[in-house]
């Protein structure tokens, strides 16, 4: 990939009855497939009702991806006005998904390589290994081990399990210790 | 100090066989560069420090090391549990740090006094006494709310002598030594000791034990003040145990 890309969610609306766009259908959806070989389009389809259809679009910013909208047949035709709403993704619940935005050069505030975790620990991003269970957690922070006690998702999670617990993408982990107070 | 009793007056906090009668409180603000030198001039056998999530306020756990490397038995408490949920939780943590499931159970919302809530410390007391841990609660100077903490199984309790941080000693003695009378579980003065003379009078009115902060660490000299306040501390007791029966 050359650079960060922006994502962006586009959506299109009809402005005729769908029997006019029904005809235009095939010249509209060649133009479609067209960017999706390119890699500009990442995935698409039609809303439900049938009132127009949506994108999402990898593009290195708004101007280009309007550039690559004046070139839809429904455009030309005024047949269909399209949104452009450029978006980052924070949440994604499979690294598949991640990995995906990862090949199109998108920028996220995840972990953009492939065999990356997402987690939180004490309310901020930490980035871990892939299949990194509580024991790699531990030894990712700068405080001894013998000095915390974890929690995951709400759960204690007692050390003598430390190593046979593997964290997903999202889990929250809260890092406990003894301090003075109290 | 000499002490003339034939055989080593000793006493348990839950499981833990125990000489010293002086628990360490902990402050927030205890500095650390004499923490050790404190800890050895007081005598601490046990220290009461609270569960908190790591890097908050500075929380590393150094202060943890410091009273394992002295061999000091850690009683973790709950003043940040605002809820029940949060006190048993926090308990839980504290049981994987101290290696012991047990704990100093505050139940406040009030960060000034620690002022105990009596029906959260209840629930929150049941709930853990449940699960096995040996309960401690920082409770009242209430002879009845006592009664029934010690009723539901708690292993000791932890009376404030007057509010925390106050330093006023034993604002009611007459109910502070009720609760004496009342209750054969190990009871320590949780909060209130302002001054060695504070802690010398809890111990001769019967107590097994002080916790405290304020003596020594609003001290000029905080290891002379420890010595002093482990020497108070120890008169008490001898006071107590040479005195005809009340």
């Amino acid at each position: 990939m050359n650079q960060v890309r922006t994502l962006f969610l586009l959506v299109n609306t009809y402005q005729v009855p769908l029997e006019t766009i029904d005809e235009a259908i095939p010249e509209h959806r060649a133009w479609v497939v067209g960017h999706f070989e390119r890699g500009d389009f990442l995935f698409g389809g039609r809303r439900e009702p049938r009132t127009g259809g949506f994108v999402v679009a990898a593009g290195d910013d708004e101007h280009a991806i309007r550039e690559i909208l004046a070139g839809d047949p429904f455009v030309h035709k005024g047949y269909a006005e399209w949104e452009v709403i450029p978006v980052v993704p924070q949440f994604s619940g499979t690294p598949a998904l991640l990995d995906a935005f990862s090949a199109s050069g998108v920028a996220t505030t995840l972990p953009a390589l492939s065999g990356e975790l997402a987690v939180r620990v004490n309310e901020e991003a930490h980035t871990l290994r892939e299949g990194s269970s509580v024991v790699d957690l531990v030894s990712s922070l700068e405080w001894p081990a013998e000095r915390v006690s974890i929690e995951r998702n709400g759960a204690l999670v007692e050390p003598e399990h430390w190593s046979e617990t593997v964290l997903a993408a999202g889990d929250r982990l809260t890092v406990t210790t003894l301090t003075p107070g109290g | 100090m000499t002490v003339t009793t034939e055989r080593k007056d000793v006493w348990h906090l839950g499981g833990v066989e125990l000489t010293s009668r002086l628990m360490l409180a902990v402050p927030e603000t205890a500095p650390m560069e004499d923490f050790g030198e404190v800890l050895e001039a007081g005598r601490i056998q046990s220290a009461t420090i609270k569960v908190s999530p790591m890097g908050e306020s500075g929380a590393d756990g150094s202060a943890l090391a410091v009273l394992r490397e002295h061999g000091v038995h850690v009683l973790p408490n709950t003043v940040d549990a605002g809820t029940v949920d949060e006190a048993v939780q926090a308990a839980h943590h504290g049981a994987v740090l101290a290696g012991r499931p047990w704990v100093k159970l505050i139940m406040t919302e009030d960060h000034r006094y620690n002022t105990p809530l009596p029906g959260r410390l209840l629930a929150a007391s049941e709930r853990l006494i449940t699960e096995g841990f040996e309960v401690f609660p920082l409770t009242t100077d209430d002879p009845g709310l006592a009664e029934e903490l010690a009723a539901l199984g708690c292993s000791g309790l932890m009376p404030q002598g007057s509010p925390a941080g106050s330093g006023q000693g034993v604002a009611n003695p007459l109910k502070f030594g009720l609760i004496r009378e009342r209750n054969r579980i190990p009871l320590l003065a949780g909060a209130g000791i302002g001054t060695a003379a504070h802690a010398c009078e809890v111990m001769e009115a019967g107590y097994d034990g002080v916790a405290s902060a304020k003596v020594i660490f609003s001290a000029r000299d905080r290891v002379r003040a420890a010595t002093a306040l482990a020497d108070a501390v120890a008169a008490g007791r001898e006071i107590h145990l040479a005195s005809a029966p009340r």
